[in-house]
């Protein structure tokens, strides 16, 4: 097996995104939807675009802080709390600055994870424990 | 190393949850705050 280079596929992934509407064309993405989400790094000051999943809820986009089902949370959740929120996003292929409200824990945040458990294979979590119980 | 999206591990920490709206949506008094359920 070649070795992965996270960050070319992550370079390769947001260029088939933008060259087909803000969606995945191929691999194992394709169709899903996914948004591009800006932050500034906590620590480094420079900033970074991750490619999150999302389910639209409203007139805003759900997020889970999964990092694929690690047991720490990717590094986008301590940009947000970092900058109060403050972010830019990218869906559809139009970028606008965005401004994010992290449910960590409680009775909100449970509501808006119950959707993305059945279809996230990190959903480890809630099998755990139970919804509503805290760490 | 994994290939990206095998999802080697699951965990049993409490996922956060995100929600994004465009900048200026949530009012003047801006809309971030970190919910502890609390």
């Amino acid at each position: 097996m070649t070795d992965w280079d996270p960050v070319a596929y992550t370079r390769d992934l947001i260029a088939d995104m933008r060259a087909h509407g803000g969606v995945p064309s191929q691999g194992m993405f394709a169709g899903r939807r996914l948004l591009l989400l800006t932050t500034t790094g906590a620590k480094s000051g420079q900033e970074r675009t991750a490619v999150v999943a999302y389910r639209p809820e409203g007139d805003g986009w759900v997020n889970a802080g999964s990092k694929s089902g690690a047991d720490d949370d990717p590094a986008w959740v301590a940009n947000l709390v970092a900058a109060t929120g403050k972010a830019e996003i990218e869906v559809d292929n139009e970028r606008f600055p965005a401004l994010a409200t992290v449910e960590a824990t409680g009775p909100e945040r449970d509501r808006l994870w119950r959707p993305m458990s059945p279809t996230c294979p990190s959903s480890a979590s809630t099998r755990a424990r139970p919804i509503g119980s805290s760490r | 190393m994994p290939v990206f999206g095998e999802y080697p591990s699951k965990t049993n920490r409490i996922i956060p949850m995100i929600v994004l709206k465009r900048a200026g949506e949530f009012g003047e008094a801006g809309g971030h705050r970190v919910a502890t359920g609390v």
